[in-house]
């Protein structure tokens, strides 16, 4: 146990008594593990003794703060609102580009810079708002806001022409984003325990890309126009609101919910997580510039193709890693992966190594996405959840903003692309420093208790068969 | 006296907890010493590996442990084990009608250490094997009646293997809240799967259970019966029986097969109902 910090809210608690407080609530977790409602009735008795809690190792973790008991029909609306979210968002993000330079009569600089800057922009204004105000709101009406607008401003895209109703539609469609993305992704931590949250991740991540995938292969094959497109993707978005007809999201957090505080500790490990999250995000757009630039068309269409395949694929993967071995280990292999990616573009970069590069990608990817899922659950209490949620994808947003502004072109005159994606790939493999010092988030004892579960299976079998 | 103590009925029982101190090592040996004073032959084995406490009990110090079984140091080339010295007959210095023998485990603290923390599932699952070994020889060739394992309490590598190889496990475990939730927890991690592989339904003994009509109101209107009704529901197995707590036991210096020794104490009296309980369960 590192430490229990603490704080009162009056002065008239007297030390003897938060000590016997303190013993029983220890005693409490130390047998039953995850029994949260004990403690917080044992809390709510006496609300002068407000303790924060956060022991690493054993038993008191914020990833345990949940909800003991999972509600089956509460996490398949969780799951449906997140697959309508995060689908509608990546196919957006995908075809963002397309559809802004259709929208206002082939102006690429428009498309890259203004549309790019507003959907960012405003998601990450948003979020911010939302994470600020966000626990003081009914979630579910916040969620229905964030739907319904997400739903209309997609539809609008049909009808917009020129920068100026594009620019209020892609400032709207952010704007749901920022509203929407925090709130669902803190339900899916919510809605699970902290040994099953990386396979819950998974299971989003696999939903969500074959969904972005099976889009992406219609539009091909069919040769759909832009209002077909636009119509699919708000079809994509309205399946978020049977989530809100079956979902409970509007509990209110308990008196005792809102008090509790985190070390400042958490915050320092949170940002062990972000560090390699942000490089990632920087170096995926970068490499997403330097192979545009290069103009290979469509001989990285297999790579292309690969990626979305390999982050279906290696996102439920990166669940059960996840889940079994702790959240480092996918960050790591994924470092690692995109890193070697970027090596072989800087040694040549041609077309072979450009397909390589993105079916490569795919995989650290995939890895990322559900970690990125599951560790802000981990480490938040209820109260901060949308908080880190919103850290966790503002920064790579803003990552997204910075790079949207920077003309490639220009630093390519200075450096050659070869050279940026060695630095970049250097850069990844040292991103790894941070995450060896962080703390795992799946605590040991979960790690342990797993293992012990597959051993009492193998354990029964082995005297079955012997007998 | 035992109902049919003639029976064989050729079982291995472990006895288990969620938590320690739920005095699973007095009345296993309390059941054993009873067993065998009504004719049977017992062979009671020290499985808690982590924390024995069977050779401090009968106050015995063995040459060979049986460590030295699970590392495979007793090992002969046809498969089977020495079992020659590894096992203890008290049955005459206790004058026992039927047979006692006691296998220990080491309470050295290079072997708790090297069996705690130096062994990974690959050894275990070898350590098993010869175990089930020497058990099948404890039948065959002792042709011993009833197999009894102390184990140790919790979800361990030792508790689980014990659990396995028993045919019948009791759970033992005292009247607090945290004995409750720990046995579910523990019905839902490992009996439950143990049984799925052919184990016997696992059963519960109420142990240390405190006076209830002078419980000063800390039970309200519940009867022990009722409680123990609401328990059944509650972990979802059957409680074969209930031993009171009785503190000249439970304070005694060195408390020694008291039901073998005092057949009129009530804890006595109780255990024996048990084990005849027991025997009906086989």
């Amino acid at each position: 146990m590192d430490f229990i910090t603490w704080e009162e809210s009056t002065k008239e608690t007297n030390e003897q008594n938060f000590n016997k407080k303190i013993f029983q609530l220890l005693s409490i977790y130390v047998s039953l593990g995850n029994k949260t409602s004990k403690i917080s009735l044992l809390l709510e008795s006496d609300i002068r003794v407000l303790i924060i809690y956060h022991i690493y190792g054993d038993c008191l973790n914020p990833g345990s703060f949940n909800a003991s008991k999972v509600d089956k029909s509460n996490f398949a609306a969780v799951m449906l609102l997140n697959l309508g979210t995060l689908s509608w968002f990546f196919i957006f993000i995908f075809y963002m580009e397309d559809i802004f330079v259709t929208l206002n009569l082939n102006t690429l600089a428009w498309a890259n810079f203004v549309g790019n800057s507003l959907v960012y922009g405003f998601a990450i204004f948003w979020s911010i708002a939302v994470s600020f105000i966000g626990s003081r709101i009914n979630r579910k009406k916040l969620l229905f806001a964030s739907i319904i607008l997400g739903i209309f401003s997609t539809v609008f895209l049909a009808f917009a022409k020129g920068p100026i109703s594009t620019s209020i539609v892609g400032s709207l469609m952010g704007m749901s984003l920022g509203l929407g993305l925090p709130s669902s992704m803190a339900l899916v931590a919510n809605n699970t325990v902290v040994e099953n949250r990386g396979r819950a991740s998974g299971i989003i991540i696999l939903g969500t890309f074959i969904i972005t995938f099976a889009f992406m292969g219609i539009h091909r094959l069919l040769t759909l126009d832009l209002v077909h497109l636009i119509m699919i993707m708000a079809a994509v978005r309205s399946t978020s609101l049977f989530a809100l007809v079956v979902g409970k999201f509007g509990r209110p957090l308990t008196k005792v919910e809102q008090k509790i505080r985190l070390p400042t500790t958490t915050y320092r490990e949170f940002i062990f997580y972000l560090s390699p999250w942000v490089m990632f995000t920087i170096a995926s757009s970068l490499a997403h510039s330097l192979i545009s630039d290069a103009g290979f068309g469509s001989g990285i269409y297999l790579g292309e193709s690969l990626r979305y395949v390999f982050i279906a694929v290696f996102g439920l993967a990166a669940g059960f890693i996840a889940d079994r071995f702790g959240r480092k280990q996918p960050i790591i292999l994924g470092l690692a992966t995109l890193g070697i990616a970027y090596l072989l573009l800087g040694f040549n970069m041609n077309e072979m190594s450009a397909n390589i590069y993105y079916a490569l990608s795919g995989i650290t990817w995939g890895l990322f996405f559900v970690v990125f899922l599951a560790v802000p659950g981990d480490l938040s209490t209820p109260v901060l959840r949308e908080k880190f949620y919103a850290l966790g994808y503002i920064l790579p947003l803003t990552g997204l903003f910075a790079l949207s502004a920077i003309p490639i072109e220009n630093i390519a005159d200075i450096l050659p692309p070869e050279t940026i994606a060695q630095i970049v790939g250097i850069c990844l493999f040292l991103s790894m420093y941070p995450v060896f010092r962080a703390k795992e988030t799946l605590i040991e004892s979960k790690i342990q208790e797993r293992k012990m579960k597959e051993y009492v299976e193998r354990v029964g079998k082995t005297i079955q068969e012997a007998e | 006296m035992l109902v049919g103590v003639n029976m064989s009925f050729g079982k291995t029982l472990a006895i288990h907890s969620y938590k320690g101190g739920t005095g699973k090592t007095t009345l296993i040996a309390n059941l054993a010493g009873l067993y065998a004073m009504n004719g049977m032959k017992v062979c009671l084995l020290d499985l808690d590996l982590y924390a024995p406490s069977l050779s401090m009990y009968f106050r015995k110090k063995p040459t060979i442990y049986l460590n030295a079984l699970l590392r495979g140091e007793l090992d002969k080339p046809n498969g089977k084990v020495d079992t020659s010295s590894l096992l203890t007959d008290v049955s005459s210095e206790l004058g026992l009608k039927g047979k006692l023998l006691l296998g220990f485990s080491s309470p050295n603290k290079e072997d708790i250490n090297e069996i705690e923390f130096h062994h990974d599932q690959k050894w275990q699952l070898k350590a098993i094997k010869r175990f089930q070994s020497f058990k099948n020889q404890l039948f065959h060739e002792k042709e011993i009646d009833c197999l009894l394992l102390d184990t140790s309490p919790g979800i361990r590598y030792w508790s689980i293997n014990a659990l396995a190889m028993a045919n019948m496990l009791f759970l033992i475990m005292k009247t607090s809240d945290m004995d409750i939730e720990g046995t579910k927890k523990m019905a839902n991690d490992i009996y439950d799967v143990l049984v799925r592989y052919g184990k016997s339904k696992y059963f519960i003994i109420l142990n240390k259970v405190p006076d209830i009509s002078n419980s000063n109101g800390l039970w309200g209107d519940l009867t022990e019966l009722t409680w123990s009704g609401e328990l059944q529901k509650d972990i979802g197995t059957q409680v074969v029986g209930s031993v009171p707590c009785c503190c000249d036991i439970q304070f005694s210096k060195h408390e020694f097969l008291y039901a073998v020794k005092h057949p009129e104490h009530p804890f006595s009296k109780k255990v024996l109902e048990l084990s005849e309980r027991i025997k009906g369960l086989c």
